[in-house]
């Protein structure tokens, strides 16, 4: 790598800054970032970049590509496209684990239908990166990005979306680095080769464990029931458990038995102080619910904003026998699509009025 | 997928090759130079049992455990009040 390659990337943001710059954003949060970004893209344009040492350029490379993908998922979330009201949710959920108000939840749209994971750049990179920008142009990033990918076609199916609640198991997982401190603690520090393939494997398991868990705690066996559908007989893999391991493993969590995964991931979570794994919602009947009289659930608080995902669940699993019979499967489909995302944006909007009033 | 995954050790690597380099060269900042004493003094802990791997400090966990995996002899052998230049000259090699 030389300078060239600092040139050309800068080049190519320029033309991406210009067609980014009429974005309207949702919040005063993506505003902030957008300008950041642009202000450390512009003081990396000023600098003596061709007189860079090897790990300059290297450190630079990095940084031009953090402001690279960060400009990709402002893009695709702006007002008119950021799929609002599960992003709410999983704000909420994020706010149990970490001081939600450092970062910002953004999503990019794939083509592609199975296209559901999470990426961000982790907090050491972060920190590092903003001493560098620090020392270098007096700049600072204010804020993270925790992005999410999601299949255009399914931003509003609140069916599969249960899924993003699994991703951001992900993230909080590699936030506090808690499976991984688990494969440390078990199998020793050593040189990344030296590892086997079986411990590899349990360490993989163990962050698709804890994933599944995270998301059990919000909306029950919702993201189960999706696995089902979708990988219903999916044996182990090198990358993840077989699904029944899957499915068993939550169901007992949620049936309260005792299970080793759950107890050494709480182990974990407690030595390094953070919060446990436990149900984090509210149980709404599915007799006693408002969708049967075909209206949005009134929604009581967040453990039960949580648990809508699940109630839609229960009426598309159940709706060859619920009020929604007599309907075609399209309908049925979007009258429960409907009904969640109403409930949530009344809920999210009543809580805002309450905050500013 | 046209390229691979670019792994921790080369998306992190730079910033603490820039760090440490500036440590042995005279030019650091006070700041930059007590982040890594301090990430170098937790990964000794560690490396001599003193100290826990769940309460490492997430934000140079990369940091401690690549110490820890590539170094971790030479660690338990190092005093936390006297690391000496050879010691940062030893550690920018494992990152590099």
């Amino acid at each position: 790598m030389n300078h060239k390659t600092i040139e050309l990337q800068l080049l190519q943001l320029e033309e991406s800054f210009s067609k980014s710059r009429s974005n309207i954003y949702s919040d005063n949060k993506k505003e902030t970032h957008f300008s950041e970004l642009h202000e450390l893209f512009s003081a990396i344009k000023k600098s003596d970049y061709k007189n860079f040492t090897q790990a300059e350029l290297d450190s630079h490379n990095q940084i031009l590509n953090y402001i690279f993908t960060g400009l990709e998922f402002l893009d695709n979330s702006t007002l008119n496209v950021i799929p609002y009201e599960i992003v709410s949710c999983l704000e909420f959920a994020l706010d149990d684990w970490v001081d939600s108000s450092n970062f910002i939840i953004v999503t990019s749209l794939s083509n592609r239908k199975g296209d559901f994971f999470f990426q961000s750049d982790n907090r050491e990179y972060f920190e590092n990166q903003n001493i560098e920008i620090g020392t270098r142009y007096n700049l600072k990033i204010t804020y993270r990005l925790i992005q999410i990918v999601l299949p255009k076609v399914l931003s509003r199916d609140y069916l599969s979306i249960v899924v993003l609640y699994h991703e951001l198991g992900h993230f909080v997982d590699l936030e506090l680095n808690i499976t991984s401190k688990i494969f440390y603690s078990k199998y020793g520090y050593k040189l990344s080769y030296l590892y086997t393939q079986l411990e590899l494997m349990d360490y993989n398991h163990s962050m698709e464990y804890f994933a599944d868990l995270f998301a059990a705690q919000y909306i029950n066996n919702a993201s189960n029931l999706y696995i089902n559908y979708i990988a219903h007989n999916a044996p182990d893999s090198y990358t993840h458990p077989s699904s029944v391991k899957r499915i068993n493993l939550v169901n007992d969590f949620l049936n309260g038995k005792t299970r080793t995964e759950v107890t050494e991931l709480n182990t974990a979570l407690v030595q390094g102080g953070c919060e446990q794994i436990k149900i984090r919602y509210e149980h709404i009947k599915i007799q006693n619910s408002d969708f049967q009289i075909l209206v949005p659930q009134k929604i009581k608080n967040i453990a039960e904003l949580h648990y809508i995902f699940k109630l839609g669940w229960e009426f598309w699993e159940t709706s060859e026998t619920n009020f929604l019979r007599k309907l075609n499967p399209r309908q049925k489909y979007h009258v429960i699509n409907n009904l969640i995302e109403k409930s949530i944006s009344n809920y999210i909007v009543k809580l805002r009025w309450e905050e500013v009033s | 997928m046209y390229l691979a995954q670019l792994s921790s050790l080369q998306t992190q690597a730079p910033f603490y090759i820039n760090s440490l380099e500036s440590i042995i060269h005279g030019n650091n900042t006070p700041e930059s130079k007590e982040k890594i004493d301090s990430a170098i003094s937790e990964a000794i802990d560690i490396a001599k049992g003193q100290k826990n791997i769940y309460s490492v400090d997430n934000n140079h966990y990369f940091f401690i455990t690549t110490l820890l995996a590539n170094y971790r002899e030479r660690l338990i052998q190092v005093e936390k009040d006297n690391f000496g230049m050879v010691l940062y000259v030893d550690i920018l090699k494992i990152f590099k």
